[in-house]
């Protein structure tokens, strides 16, 4: 696995190449921190917030980062988030293939009582509308990438994307809506 | 479907829709109009805010993090615990209600499945119930059930059980990857059936039956697993004899189940059927992938077979196998090449499998007997023929001036409606009928004198203590009457119109003698033949009144088959009528009748719907209005009746929105007026009818508000007056249905108050009554409803008294 350095050496070259170098890291990463927390590993030490999932990655990859600049913070919480959004959504699609038996697929209730208890989104349907509109609207599809599957707050985003608070509330409003319109049908 | 919105800009969507997020929702028309005159664009802009309103907090209020949390609470807790003697080694399912376990038994190396319930269903009240069926099922010992050999909850009050562990594949993986032949796999699977009829025994309904909650060892031994949803029979509380929110599979759900209804065990023979349909759709033909289990297989299989499936399968669970063994006895029959019950016992099918078992004895006896019926006929013709003019010769003329006809119609209109006329009508017709019977057949020249006399018929069948039997012999004597007259004349209006009436009545009739099916179809063949007439004769507001009643009564009767709609269309035919009346003569006194009659039926039909607001609303003026005209004509039976039936409809639907206070009075109301009518005719068997159905209605208000004592005297009173109709006619189905829910009730609220064995007495009656008239008229939901209920209570009763013993 690469160090601490050349972490922060591909963020700073920040081109497509090197992000893409970047990706497989963060996501082992944050597979690995998700893993143990699936175990109950941090209970026994210390408490960790999954909202903070990215961010304890972050810690863990880059060190405190001081020294990183917003552009590859923006870069570095970008792959995060997208890299949360694949492993939910791999975890869902093995989830779905244990449920397969033979040729048929079984929809259990339970799958969707195990994610989302609280309301029902369905990660894969969720994650196939976000790819249909980031088509439309790349910059609203980011948002919501950082926002739902990074877990991150207005003003770290704001801070990310370089855009206003209020801009991103309106943007997320109209993203959201879009989604629940396009899940619906 | 939406517009296109590759075909749209969305940047400018997003600008126009942003906008009018800052404006007020009224105000959002008029300004949309103002930012584009795009079409499209426009509609695609309110398609979104209309959806944001919906919307809600979607996203907002929760996000992939929790799914983690969610998943890190579920199973982060476990690996490696100790849990009761076991340790923790791996997660080999999850299931709505928790997660199993592979666990080690460390004092004897003894492998388990440990069952933990999940977190959030953990209330007191679940884990007591847990507890006891805990106990229950570990009474479930059977070679075929996987066995629950401990359980409780662990030190942070998490509830498990310990379950033998089996090491088997799901039956369907069993049978496909074995290449099961159809005889092996059609006896594997009776002995499923076999562990599921036992725990039927035990009273323990399985509820998630399911391939993956199968599964066969090696050896080829079944085990089910997973009583995780099983419920038992019994239930004191309400909330369990419903599904609840537990989890469930749906694709193996039965219709009750996932409608939220009463369950009982026929809801595990609709799930046996969906895994026996997809065992034997695996062996004819691979299913397509993402295809849910078939509903019943046609390719391929024998007709037997898929008459056994569609039967373990109906929507209607008291049309289905009434249990786990009779489905498995018919596949046994199948097997062994025997008639099956699922398919209709039609004589050629009959013959059918008879021919296939015994072709050659078969053909001597069919010769044989050919030649002996040829003379039996012979003989049969000859004796008939001479009975026939030996009784022509002996019938007198005279007989026919006995009794005049339009007499009698006469009297008996200007009386009917008198209350205490009953006794007087009886006589007068009964005297009348006695006569008709010997001129009906000798007055074939007169048609004056036969119509006459069909008239009387009617009259007399019309009495409300006429036995069914008798009623129904009557009208279609006279129904056949006037089919003579308008096979000689038939463009007479007249005579069709009194047949239409006949096939009301006779609706009627269909509907007490216990089939609310046939009580349509007659009703609606009457209803069309009104609707002809009026049409042919709009000028004659007599029709359009039948037609109006017509409609009304058949309104009543979808009712009772649950159909709202079906009742909705049926009033607004009679609402139509209605208008036609007017039109023609608004002065007419019976206009206003009709009019309440239609808001008494329709206020019903919301309440069905489930508007119960809107019900009540229509009833409380429909009500009124009857109550006005109460006070007009004290003594009009008709009028009084209504009023009774606007209270007992006002309460039933008051007591439906939880209003107990207004729906006593209702029913305290309704019962007077009803009892009083029948106090003025004791023998009028309609009031008898009626108010046993306003004792019951009030005992259950009394009963669900926790006075059983109180409510047994209703019930008591119930029974006693449905006991009456029933004794003076066996035939009256709707009154057995009665006496049977008026048992049941009462035997609920007398085991509430202590006396037990009587109130087990009562209740075996009453599902000894249901269990003979539910198969017959499974479109009655009222009658199925109060069926399954009393079943209910039988269950958990003996189950009670079983435990206090």
């Amino acid at each position: 696995m690469a160090g601490n350095k050349d972490i922060t050496e591909l963020l700073q070259q920040g081109n497509s190449r090197a992000l893409e170098e970047l990706f497989p890291i963060v996501y082992t990463e944050l597979h690995d921190i998700a893993a143990a927390l699936f175990r109950g590993e941090y209970r026994a030490n210390h408490t960790l917030q999954p909202t903070a999932l990215v961010n304890e990655a972050f810690v863990r990859l880059v060190g405190g980062g001081k020294d990183i600049s917003w552009q590859n913070r923006a870069h570095f919480f970008g792959i995060a988030a997208r890299s949360m959004r694949q492993i939910l959504v791999n975890h869902a699609v093995s989830r779905n293939a244990k449920k397969r038996v033979g040729n048929k697929t079984m929809v259990a209730l339970d799958d969707a009582v195990s994610f989302f208890q609280t309301r029902d989104v369905e990660i894969l349907a969720l994650h196939e509308a976000l790819e249909k509109f980031a088509r439309l609207d790349e910059r609203q599809a980011a948002i919501v990438e950082l926002k739902f599957f990074g877990g991150l707050k207005n003003e770290e985003i704001a801070e990310i994307l370089n855009i206003s608070i209020s801009t991103i509330t309106r943007e997320w409003e109209m993203a959201r809506t879009w989604l629940y319109r396009e899940l619906k049908k | 479907m939406l517009p296109s919105n590759n075909s749209l800009d969305y940047q400018k969507v997003k600008e126009v829709f942003v906008a009018a997020l800052d404006v007020v929702p009224e105000k959002r028309r008029a300004f949309l109009a103002q930012q584009s005159a795009d079409a499209e664009l426009l509609a695609e802009v309110e398609s979104l805010l209309e959806a944001r309103e919906e919307a809600g907090e979607f996203l907002n209020d929760v996000s992939a993090a929790d799914t983690i949390q969610q998943l890190a609470d579920h199973n982060g807790n476990f690996i490696g615990r100790k849990i009761g003697h076991y340790r923790l080694e791996k997660e080999i399912g999850r299931g709505g209600m928790g997660i199993v376990f592979l666990a080690v038994r460390e004092d004897f190396r003894q492998q388990a499945a440990v069952k933990l319930i999940k977190r959030g269903m953990d209330s007191d009240a679940i884990l007591q119930r847990f507890n006891r069926e805990r106990e229950i099922l570990a009474a479930l010992n059977h070679p075929f059930i996987a066995r629950l050999t401990d359980g409780g909850t662990t030190e942070d009050d998490v509830p498990f059980f310990v379950m033998e562990y089996v090491e088997g594949v799901p039956v369907d993986e069993y049978c496909r990857s074995g290449n099961l032949p159809e005889k092996e796999m059609l006896e594997l699977f009776r002995k499923i059936c076999e562990a599921v009829a036992f725990a039927h025994q035990k009273l323990v309904v399985h509820r998630d039956l399911k391939p993956s909650n199968i599964l066969v060892t090696a050896e080829g031994t079944p085990k089910l697993l997973d009583f995780g949803i099983a419920k038992l029979l019994n239930s004191t509380d309400a909330n369990e004899t419903h599904t609840n929110q537990r989890a469930l599979t749906p694709a193996y759900a039965s219709p009750e189940q996932i409608s939220g209804k009463p369950i009982d065990t026929t809801s595990d023979v609709y799930s046996l059927g969906k895994i026996l349909a997809e065992l034997l759709q695996n062996k004819n033909a691979p299913a397509e992938p993402g295809k849910s289990p078939p509903t019943v297989p046609k390719n391929n299989l024998d007709t037997d077979l898929q008459n056994i499936l569609a039967m373990a399968l109906r929507e209607d669970n008291a049309r289905r196998y009434g249990s786990v063994e009779k489905f498995s006895e018919d596949l046994r029959r199948y097997l062994a090449g025997l008639p099956v019950a699922a398919r209709k016992d039609t004589f050629s099918y009959r013959t059918a499998k008879f021919i296939r078992r015994k072709r050659y004895a078969l053909l001597f006896a069919l010769l044989f007997g050919l030649t002996l019926c040829g003379g039996l006929l012979a003989t049969l013709w000859q004796a008939r023929e001479a009975r026939r003019e030996r009784e022509t010769a002996e019938r007198r003329f005279e007989n026919l001036r006995k009794v005049s006809g339009s007499f009698v119609t006469e009297i008996h209109a200007a009386i009917r409606d008198l209350p205490g006329s009953l006794p007087a009508r009886q006589m007068l017709l009964m005297h009348a009928v006695e006569q008709l019977d010997a001129l009906a057949a000798e007055s074939d020249g007169d048609p004056m004198l036969q119509d006459e006399l069909a008239q009387a018929y009617f009259n007399y069948a019309e009495l409300p203590d006429v036995r069914l039997a008798e009623k129904d012999i009557v009208f279609k004597k006279e129904i056949a009457i006037y089919q003579k007259l308008i096979a000689a004349d038939p463009r007479n209006i007249h005579y069709r119109e009194q047949t239409a009436l006949a096939d009301l009545e006779l609706g009627d009739a269909a509907k007490v003698r216990g089939s609310v099916a046939q009580g349509i179809e007659l009703k609606n063949r009457g209803v069309v033949l009104l609707e002809q007439i009026a049409g042919e004769e709009p000028e004659n507001p007599a029709h359009w009144i039948n037609l109006a009643t017509g409609c009304a009564d058949i309104a009543v009767l979808y009712m009772l088959k649950g159909d709202a709609e079906a009742a909705r269309r049926a009033t607004g035919r009679e609402l139509a009528a209605v208008d036609k009346l007017r039109e023609l003569n608004p002065s007419e006194p019976r206009i206003i009748w009709l009019l309440d009659l239609a808001h008494l039926q329709t206020g019903g039909e919301e309440t069905l719907a489930g508007n119960y607001e809107s019900g009540i609303v229509i009833l409380r003026r429909s009500l009124a209005d009857f109550a006005a005209m109460q006070i007009e004509s004290p003594n009009d039976t008709r009028i009084n009746y209504y009023l009774w039936s606007a209270n007992r409809r006002l309460a039933e639907s008051l007591e439906t929105t939880g209003d107990a206070a207004a729906a006593s009075e209702h029913f305290k109301t309704a019962l007077a007026i009803i009892e009083n009518l029948l106090a003025e005719s004791p023998k009028d068997f309609g009031y008898h009818r009626n108010s046993a159905f306003t004792n019951i209605l009030y005992g259950q208000t009394l009963a669900r508000r926790k006075h059983p004592a109180e409510a047994v005297k209703f019930f008591r009173r119930a029974v006693e007056l449905s006991e009456k109709v029933v004794k003076n006619d066996a035939d009256n189905a709707e009154s057995k249905a009665d006496l049977a829910w008026a048992s049941g009730s009462l035997g609920d609220a007398l085991f509430q108050v202590g006396s037990q064995s009587e109130g087990l007495n009562y209740l075996t009656e009453a599902v000894k009554i249901f269990d003979e008239l539910c198969p017959a008229d499974v479109e009655n939901i009222r009658l199925q409803a109060n069926g399954s209920q009393s079943r209910d209570w039988l269950k958990s009763d003996s189950l009670l008294a079983e435990i206090k013993k």
